[in-house]
């Protein structure tokens, strides 16, 4: 549109008109984003929190093995622990030592720690 | 004896030294190109972009490589033909070719690709409002604009110039590729360099515009965000802004088509290569061939000296308007924002939202802002092509 010598009146313009278009399409974003929580969001909780009850499972999944660790079944906690450090570390099992176990006590919710977590992954 | 001197002039020692003024010389570039390899691996300064960046630098300036040297073509008789034709008589050398890939504007969007793959749109999605502030921290771009045009560049140098405000590498080299492919070795640097320094440059302006109290505003959990709205995001994205500014298609096409691949969860396999194999190799192509554009005659010229000075006001300011933006947005919510996280609105994902974080962790270490400058970080993403987009259209 613009040759390559340009005037200031022309800068001037061309930032003005810039900063309007970016800031109309990023208003429009917004605005397209509030419509999502109006509309995807919503219908969401009207069919019984689909994703809530998919997250929630998978944070009663984490949550599981509290129980099993209460049935004294000591040595097939250190068996799971060590193979899952083993797959994270990808390291083999034979070069893991498990010492000490210690349970730490969740002092977040499980929806802040679910939100962590998929930012993680 | 007239062996050896042969063999002497036939390597690129006497080239080193034969040159019009000191300030052409190879040797320079040279230097700078081990200066930069220090930093990109002593200093570990974007090491992915700039090792290859450097050692491309040092690869075109040393002489007779003729790595970059451009085919030759010339009219020959065929006598098959009896006629004359147009042909290419020597090859070009090995970057030449792979820089025809930067040059087309080709790498920069399957870098972006690759960006898509691994940005969690979520916090924006979250939070809409951050969206704002990644459009306000675009403002830096188009100041530097007008001050490079002061300055002297033309309409589309300035254009590549300001971009580097933007804070995103494939970006800028895009616009620069498809504008003033000349500048594109010192743009390169000077938009890599700065967003390395993001943890230095950042802060003083952050906290220069923020009181203590704004800095240690504890910002309210974001709502979880479906999986259907994650798969939605991109491809309503995509739609309308490629329908309002289609020359940003080629930047927020593959952008959104990234992050589609990486949520709809059915092609986990592209999904990989993309984020690990393609995106890595297409950075090896582009960092090394972007060096390549470092010649001494391109490189060694004051107008490189504006450029990175220009960079780094670009830079400034949009963290300065972002974070008066978020300033803004703080005594609108009623002191719900935290007017810290503008400052994440240039794109440079994730380096500015962890400086947020950081800034914010200082006044309160009980502060987490991560998530919360993330949304406008990724904005800013989206931000800075849709500023290239309206940048190309003006001048392509």
């Amino acid at each position: 549109m613009l040759g390559d010598k340009i005037t200031i009146g022309q800068a001037l313009m061309v930032t003005g008109l810039s900063m309007v278009i970016v800031f109309f399409i990023l208003l429009a974003i917004n605005f397209i984003l509030h419509g999502f929580k109006v509309f995807l969001y919503k219908d969401k909780k009207g069919k019984i929190n689909k994703a809530k009850t998919e997250t929630l499972n998978e944070a009663t999944a984490t949550k599981e093995y509290i129980p099993v660790k209460q049935n004294n079944d000591d040595e097939e906690i250190v068996a799971v622990i060590t193979a899952a450090l083993a797959a994270s570390l990808s390291r083999p099992a034979s070069d893991i030592r498990i010492r000490k176990i210690t349970r730490i006590n969740q002092s977040s919710s499980i929806w802040s720690r679910v939100g962590r977590l998929e930012q993680m992954n | 004896m007239d062996i050896l001197q042969e063999f002497w002039t036939s390597t690129g020692f006497p080239s080193l030294i034969n040159t019009d003024s000191i300030f052409q010389s190879p040797i320079i570039m040279i230097i700078i190109a081990f200066a930069l390899l220090y930093l990109a691996i002593k200093k570990e300064f974007e090491p992915l972009l700039l090792v290859p960046i450097a050692f491309g630098m040092l690869l075109v300036n040393l002489p007779l490589g003729g790595l970059m040297a451009e085919p030759v073509k010339e009219w020959v008789f065929n006598e098959e033909l009896g006629e004359m034709v147009y042909t290419t008589t020597q090859n070009g050398g090995l970057l030449y070719y792979l820089y025809q890939g930067t040059k087309l504007g080709i790498y920069p969007p399957i870098i972006f690709l690759g960006v898509g793959a691994m940005t969690d749109f979520g916090p924006l999605i979250a939070n809409p409002k951050s969206v704002l502030l990644g459009a306000a921290a675009q403002f830096g771009i188009f100041f530097t604009f007008i001050g490079a045009i002061l300055m002297g560049f033309t309409g589309p140098e300035a254009a590549s110039i300001g971009i580097i405000g933007g804070a995103d590498g494939p970006t800028a080299l895009f616009l620069t590729s498809q504008l003033a492919s000349d500048l594109l070795g010192p743009v390169a640097v000077a938009a890599y360099s700065y967003m390395a320094l993001v943890p230095i440059i950042q802060p003083p302006i952050m906290k220069l515009l923020t009181t203590e109290k704004q800095r240690k505003v504890k910002m309210k959990q974001l709502r979880p965000v479906s999986k259907r709205e994650k798969i939605i995001f991109p491809i309503v994205v995509a739609v309308f802004c490629i329908l309002l500014l289609p020359s940003a298609a080629p930047l927020i096409g593959l952008l959104m088509f990234g992050n589609l691949v990486k949520e709809c969860g059915v092609v986990e396999r592209l999904s990989n290569t993309i984020q690990n194999a393609l995106t890595n190799a297409v950075t090896i192509f582009l960092g090394i061939t972007v060096g390549a554009t470092a010649s001494a005659e391109s490189f060694l010229s004051p107008e490189t000296l504006k450029i990175i000075v220009l960079g780094l006001v670009a830079f400034a300011i949009g963290t300065a308007t972002g974070v008066i933006f978020g300033n803004i947005m703080y005594k609108a919510s009623g002191g719900k924002i935290n007017p810290l996280i503008g400052a994440a609105g240039v794109s440079a994902v994730p380096m500015a939202a962890r400086v947020v974080q950081k800034v914010g962790q200082q006044e309160n270490p009980s502060n987490f802002l991560l998530m919360h400058a993330m949304g406008p970080n990724v904005a800013g993403v989206i931000g800075s092509a849709v500023a290239a987009g309206i940048l190309l259209q003006f001048f392509q």
